[in-house]
């Protein structure tokens, strides 16, 4: 795979829910469930026991009465023996909510393969798990642009829920037009100020935001998400130099348009290899202070390898 | 150090450097690439310019080994040249031939001889030997020789280069013969420092450098010494010709003495012939120039002789000049030296000669020497003549003719003599006498023999001669010399060994003109007419009276140098370096009248006319390759631009590879 001169063809993307998920890889992924480092109470009662003790049958803990106490859950055996109340505190099954949230800016259109629709994909596939196990599936993605061309601004699709909705969600993906600029923060941002309870978050993109990732995390990290990153990286990305990069060469990003004159020659290749390694090591660090699951996936790899395999591993699906 | 064609390269670089530095950065139309983000690359970038100060010179290297060559290129057209590195220290002798040939102008500037290129290289490299500044080590001790027939040491070894540049500009040109033996012993001399106390020299043996056409007469008779080292630095060019007179002389016929017949040969040692007018003067005056240009062949290359020199001898009509004479022969066309186209002699007033006939006066002697023009002919008996020899009382006879008389211990004097054996170291008389004796081999070109064809002659009776040291054989014969000739100074004889009435010589005209030859050669012997000329590095010698006063010398150039003669009038001055006419002059006590000579100085060597340049020098079996001195007086200039070539093209080897890897790395 040679370098990439631009951003890939439109007929190159995927045209059909079929192109982001085929049967084989749904019949592969009907027995996945995505995991959540914390059990939480959703809005209504789903498949999912949630932490948050309720109205359940499975018996948690007592807890001493105390006035306004719902009488019906006064354990009246232990006031016979004990002559006290003590409430009995049952474990409430509900339902968890799934955000699936995809880097729709410009950067991420690059690629062989491209990042985009690697991200569609695994979003796809993400979402698909979600709805199969009735979790309440949000996709939303940010940094793409609308009909018109102009940002979009952040765009969700949410509260799906059930296996019937798989067509909806893939259709949702299928028409996101990446391109647009640098909008993680403010998507981030309005993401956690629209939270509806609380669930898990998966984060698609490459992570590499100008001007930094650190105050957009910090919105939804410790707020009632779980949150997950997959830093997506093109494997041209990660190692320009065996894919032909070299010369000298006006390198444009694609989101600012801004350019960087450069030599490429292995001292510069080496300098951007110990850049990137940073970059990533700075992004672990980050995630893992604030318990964020950090996983970098390099998107030459095969998306059934990352979902039945890796993603076991790494402990966000079982 | 000096450079060539200066302006040519500076306008080059000048143009093309400018350029090329435009096109570099013109040249960087980077390629564009969309990549998702530059950030990364930024700081890459950043990172590696704050880690290595020299980021900036490194990607531009290529530029800065383009431009580096560029102005290795234009060093290169400017085309420098730099000396022979400076050899300070050590023992040099600079050897300078300031001989005839090198007089001759064609060295590339109007009016520079070869001469004074020669000492304009020579003061270079004197420059040079004691360059180096501050950091100079020992200095360096030069001798000067110049030399031509003989050296003259300039200077001796010394370490002041102001006295070595005065000592080469004080060389003056010569008309000598170039002989560099006595040079070379006199350098040797110098250089070989023996310690009294150790076998060999203590030294090492200086370096020798000639400056010089290469045309040395002696040269083949050099050799150089073990650990000896000659470099020789050719002066003039190859191609330059030249022809010369190589032999003037003058005569007067026996028969009309009031006349001057003058004989010159013209050589010529260029390979082409060539056409010369000749042109004779008397006194100064114009009395001849040949009708028709004479024409002389070119040089030919004989196998056993080697190469010889076209030659053509040339007899002008005879000239009534019953007085005596300066004669000077001279070619009218111009070549490259000027010194050998004319030739001088002076030729004394014709005199009549007083003769006397000591013997029998017999009758074919008597009547054939009544016969010349004599102005006074005695006819005496070997006891007169003996006796006047004794008493002191004998009248001055120019020549005496023995007829087989026994006379005893000649006096000095010239003397002719037929048949009894004179009384003379170096010839002795042995045996019987030889009967029916034929000639077998005569010196034709001997004055004496003039027109005498001997191959008739038939002896009777001839007298068997042993000769000794300083007997010359005229006459040869089976059974030994027939006529021999002793010169010794004052005692000059011609001898024939029989009576010619013992043979029919008598009727022969062979005969006629043998007695009058001999008794002109006998009697003008020691004459300025036929007296040689000398030539240039000789000293002039010349008899006049004893009594003489107030003896002065002038120069062809003007100049008067008093000289004073020994006791016996002999006067000894020089030797001279310039060719022409000297004049010598006295006075006599009691006079005041002034009484003078002239003495003809002639450069005829045959090593001097060819002054072709030698592009190599042979000592013995050597053979020394020159280094021409160009005009301008550049002495050993190496050229630099093939350095700077080679420099150029290692420096693209090595910005190859650098772009190599760059591409390579990319």
């Amino acid at each position: 795979m040679n370098f990439p001169d631009g951003q890939p063809p439109d007929s190159a993307a995927p045209k059909r829910v079929d192109d982001l998920i085929d049967s084989h890889l749904m019949a592969r992924l009907d027995h996945l469930d995505v995991v959540s480092r914390k059990i939480f109470n959703g809005r209504v009662q789903g498949e999912r026991r949630s932490k948050r003790r309720g109205q359940s049958v499975e018996f948690a803990d007592f807890r001493p009465y105390v006035a306004g106490d719902d009488l019906r859950f006064v354990d009246w055996n232990i006031y016979g023996r004990l002559d006290r109340l003590f409430m009995k505190i049952f474990l409430e099954e509900e339902d968890l909510s799934l955000i699936v949230a995809i880097d729709a800016s410009a950067s991420m259109h690059w690629g062989d393969p491209p990042k985009f629709d690697y991200a569609r994909r695994l979003a796809m596939a993400l979402g698909y798990i979600g709805l199969v196990n009735q979790n309440r599936v949000t996709l939303a993605a940010f940094g793409g642009l609308d009909e018109d061309g102009e940002p979009a601004g952040l765009q969700r699709l949410a509260n799906l829920r059930g296996r019937r909705r798989t067509h909806e969600a893939g259709k949702w993906l299928l028409n996101l037009r990446p391109g647009g600029g640098d909008e993680f923060e403010e998507a981030m941002k309005s993401m956690a100020l629209a939270r509806q309870g609380r669930g898990v978050m998966i984060v698609l993109s490459d992570f590499l935001q100008k001007n930094g990732y650190e105050k957009g995390l910090r919105y939804v990290a410790g707020r009632g998400y779980d949150v997950f990153v997959m830093q997506l990286l093109s494997p041209q990305e990660i190692d320009p130099r065996a894919h032909g990069l070299s010369g000298d060469l006006k390198l444009v990003d694609l989101e600012d348009e801004d350019a960087a004159e450069v030599t490429v020659n292995g001292a510069v290749i080496r300098g951007y290899r110990q850049r990137l390694d940073t970059w990533c090591g700075g992004l672990r660090d980050f995630c893992i202070r604030r318990s964020i699951m950090h996983t970098m996936v390099d998107t030459s790899t095969d998306l059934d390898s990352l979902l039945l395999d890796y993603l076991r591993r790494r402990g966000l699906l079982r | 150090m000096t450079v060539l064609a200066p302006w040519f390269g500076a306008i080059v670089l000048g143009i093309v450097v400018p350029a090329v530095v435009a096109m570099y950065f013109l040249r960087l139309r980077r390629q564009s690439r969309p990549i998702p983000s530059t950030m990364l690359w930024k700081r890459s970038i950043e990172d590696l310019r704050a880690n290595t100060p020299f980021q900036r010179l490194r990607w531009s290297i290529l530029l800065l080994l383009q431009l580096l060559l560029l102005i290795l290129l234009g060093l290169a057209l400017m085309q420098p040249q730099f000396d022979a590195p400076s050899n300070a220290g050590g023992r040099h002798v600079l050897l300078i031939d300031h001989s005839a040939s090198m007089a001759v102008e064609d060295v590339g500037e109007e009016g520079a001889t070869r001469l004074a290129l020669a000492k304009r290289s020579a003061a270079e490299r004197v420059e040079s030997l004691h360059a180096g500044g501050l950091f100079a080590r020992t200095a360096p001790e030069i001798m000067v020789i110049a030399f031509g027939s003989t050296p003259e040491i300039r200077m001796s070894f010394s370490d002041s280069k102001r006295d070595a540049l005065a000592a080469i500009d004080g060389i003056v040109q010569t008309d000598e013969t170039s002989r560099i033996g006595e040079a070379l012993m006199l350098a040797r001399a110098y250089t070989t420092i023996v310690d009294p106390e150790n076998p060999g020299p203590i030294e090492s043996p200086a370096q020798l450098t000639l400056w010089s056409d290469g045309r040395i007469e002696d040269l083949e008779d050099q050799a150089l010494r073990a650990g000896e080292s000659l470099e020789y630095l050719q002066i003039g060019d190859p191609s330059t010709t030249n022809v010369g007179i190589s032999a003037v002389a003058a005569d007067r016929p026996y028969d009309r003495p009031g006349t001057i017949q003058v004989f010159t040969a013209i050589e010529n040692p260029t390979d082409d012939p060539v056409s010369v007018d000749l042109q004779l003067s008397i006194n100064g005056t114009i009395v001849a120039i040949l009708p028709q240009p004479v024409e002389v062949p070119g040089a030919t290359v004989d196998a056993v002789e080697g190469r010889r020199p076209g030659r053509r001898q040339v007899s002008f009509p005879p000239v009534d000049q019953p007085r005596g004479a300066v004669i000077e022969v001279a070619i009218l066309t111009d070549d490259a030296l000027a010194v050998d186209d004319v030739a001088g002699l002076v030729v004394a007033p014709a005199r009549k000669l007083k003769v006397a006939l000591v013997g029998k006066g017999g009758f074919i002697l008597r009547s054939l020497l009544e016969g010349m023009a004599l102005e006074e002919l005695d006819v005496v008996s070997a006891q007169e003549f003996r006796a006047g020899v004794e008493e002191g009382s004998l009248p001055e006879y120019d020549v005496v003719v023995l007829e087989d008389g026994d006379v005893g211990p000649l006096p000095p004097g010239r003397y002719l003599s037929f048949g009894g054996t004179p009384d003379v170291d170096g010839l002795t008389e042995f045996g019987e006498s030889a009967r029916g004796v034929l000639v077998r081999r005569t010196r034709d070109e001997h004055p004496v023999l003039r027109f005498v064809n001997l191959e008739d002659l038939f002896v009777g009776d001839m007298r068997k001669l042993v000769v000794g040291a300083g007997v010359r054989t005229l006459v040869d014969t089976g059974d030994g010399p027939l006529v021999v000739e002793i010169d010794r100074g004052p005692l000059h004889l011609v001898h024939v060994a029989f009576d010619p009435l013992d043979s029919n010589w008598p009727y022969l005209r062979s005969f006629v003109n043998f007695v009058p030859n001999a008794i002109e050669y006998l009697g003008s012997s020691g004459d300025a007419l036929t007296t040689k000329s000398f030539t240039p590095g000789q000293p002039l010698v010349a008899r006049i009276p004893s009594d003489a006063v107030g003896v002065a010398i002038r120069t062809p150039g003007g100049e008067d140098f008093s000289v004073t003669p020994d006791p016996s009038g002999l006067v000894s001055w020089g030797p001279v370096s310039r060719a022409g006419l000297y004049e010598l002059r006295w006075g006599r006590p009691g006079s005041d009248q002034t009484f003078n000579r002239m003495l003809a100085v002639n450069q005829l060597s045959s090593t001097e006319r060819d002054v072709a340049s030698l592009e190599s020098t042979v000592f013995g079996v050597e053979e020394i390759r020159g280094d021409r001195v160009l005009s301008g007086g550049q002495t050993r200039w190496y050229d630099l631009w093939p350095w700077l070539l080679a420099l150029v093209v290692v420096l693209s080897m090595v910005e190859w590879y650098l772009w190599q890897r760059q591409a390579g790395a990319g």
